[in-house]
């Protein structure tokens, strides 16, 4: 770092705002004529405020995986010690964001038991880069067989068409993927609740996420894919209905749909 | 089962939770690096895409089970979001009136993004870089204080410190877009 030598130890000091009277004026003027030096300087100070911003906690170790698992899945407590971390933390909060973004540490019946994200998630995406109705995946507890990937015809608050899902013997997860079309008055921010209700209105899953959540999870096609295991699906009637959170008014959209074991 | 059911690989492939989670911490940690920063909003979407593949790389057993997972599996993070920042730089330049004007670097807005930012930026260094970076910046210790306390010389804490800074200036610099060729 000893761009000029003549500066000595002053070049950290000045960076750490630990340099005062003659020495501080002294810098001021070589940076005021050297760009190298001045470059140096500035290039670094996003993460001298950064230090300045956050203090000692910077400093603190990271959780283990499970230690942060456990603090997402307990409420994440802003004010423990995990929860300050986290707030300072961008690979701890994008961690505990997918941990809650995925469902891993819902209580059932909502959860998608993490054992099941994996194959779920790769049937989406093979059904999807494919253009295919039905992805062919291999569970990682072994279970091989096809997740059908019906897409609900597009309608709000129609008279939609009522959509079969067929349930293979064993099959882990059930994926419903529905057209995302949302009403321009809908922020990015707009908090927004999909539930799946069964017939007698029971919540079957519950994900609350906001437009801009919701649109960068829409695949190309524009469908959004919801999964769900299939045991908390069993063959009977439901509806997938999105609406704004907390409103408790007509839902923005609902698809109507009939789970039934496979032919 | 390609890979032992003990090893991280096999227990992935088994779907054991203690080890997705350690795959997820790979990921989000080269993820959540300076060098992607411009790339924050899409870090969700690049750290399901990374995982996916890295799952279907373990089935089709394209992973060398003799080298390391969390290099592998930090590659295919790499690959990923070396893809979407080509992509995201192009589109950010198509919207420029001088097309040839720098790319500017991500803004930092606010003291929680400051902060985040500088962490990132300590996780990169080495732990000692962050001992003596903690010691001077956020305990203001002088080269004495610190010389004292580690046992080295006050002239290698002066030149370790020295290479600290220039190591993070060159992390800092990583949040600049830079190197994308057009088509």
């Amino acid at each position: 770092m000893s761009l000029h030598p003549e500066l000595g130890d002053d070049l950290p000091a000045l960076i750490a705002g630990r340099l005062e009277g003659d020495a501080l004026r002294r810098v001021q003027a070589h940076l005021a004529t050297c760009t190298e030096c001045s470059a140096f300087v500035e290039d670094l100070r996003p993460m001298v405020e950064g230090l300045d911003a956050g203090g000692g906690e910077l400093f603190s170790e990271h959780p283990t995986p499970d230690a942060l698992t456990a603090w997402a899945s307990s409420g994440a407590d802003a004010a423990s010690a995990i929860g300050r971390h986290v707030e300072l933390c961008a690979s701890c909060a994008l961690e505990s964001a997918i941990a809650r973004r995925t469902g891993a540490t819902r209580p059932a019946p909502t959860a998608l038991p993490r054992r099941y994200i994996l194959p779920a998630a790769a049937a989406v995406l093979a059904a999807f880069s494919l253009g295919l109705l039905f992805g062919r995946v291999v569970s990682p507890r072994g279970w091989t067989g096809a997740i059908e990937l019906p897409v609900f015809p597009p309608t709000t608050r129609g008279e939609p068409a009522e959509t079969t899902i067929h349930v293979e013997p064993g099959q882990p997860t059930v994926v419903l993927p529905a057209p995302l079309s949302l009403p321009d008055d809908i922020a990015p921010s707009d908090p927004l609740r999909i539930e799946v209700v069964d017939e007698r209105g029971k919540a079957r899953s519950i994900v609350v996420s906001d437009r801009a959540g919701l649109e960068r999870r829409t695949e190309p096609s524009g469908a959004l894919g919801i999964m769900l295991p299939a045991r908390d699906l069993p063959p009977g009637r439901y509806t997938l209905r999105l609406r704004r959170d907390g409103s408790g008014g007509q839902a923005l959209l609902e698809f109507p749909f009939v789970v039934a074991p496979a032919p | 089962m390609p890979y032992d059911g003990q090893t991280v690989p096999g227990r992935i492939l088994d779907g054991d939770p203690a080890a997705v989670a350690q795959v997820t911490r790979w990921i989000t940690q080269a993820l959540a690096s300076p060098r992607y920063w411009i790339l924050r909003p899409e870090w969700e979407d690049l750290h399901q895409e990374s995982l996916l593949a890295t799952l279907e790389s373990l089935r089709s057993e394209r992973f060398d089970a003799s080298r390391e997972l969390r290099t592998y599996v930090q590659g295919i993070v790499h690959h990923a979001a070396s893809k979407r920042m080509t992509r995201f730089i192009r589109e950010q330049r198509g919207t420029r009136l001088v097309e040839d004007s720098p790319d500017p670097a991500p803004s930092l807005d606010g003291k929680v993004d400051l902060a985040r930012f500088a962490r990132s930026v300590l996780d990169q260094l080495s732990p000692s870089c962050r001992d003596l970076i903690k010691h001077y910046f956020f305990e203001e210790l002088s080269y004495d204080e610190i010389s004292s306390r580690s046992g080295l010389p006050i002239g290698t804490v002066k030149s370790r410190l020295a290479r600290c800074l220039t190591s993070a200036r060159t992390i800092v610099r990583a949040r600049e877009p830079q190197g994308v060729e057009s088509e």
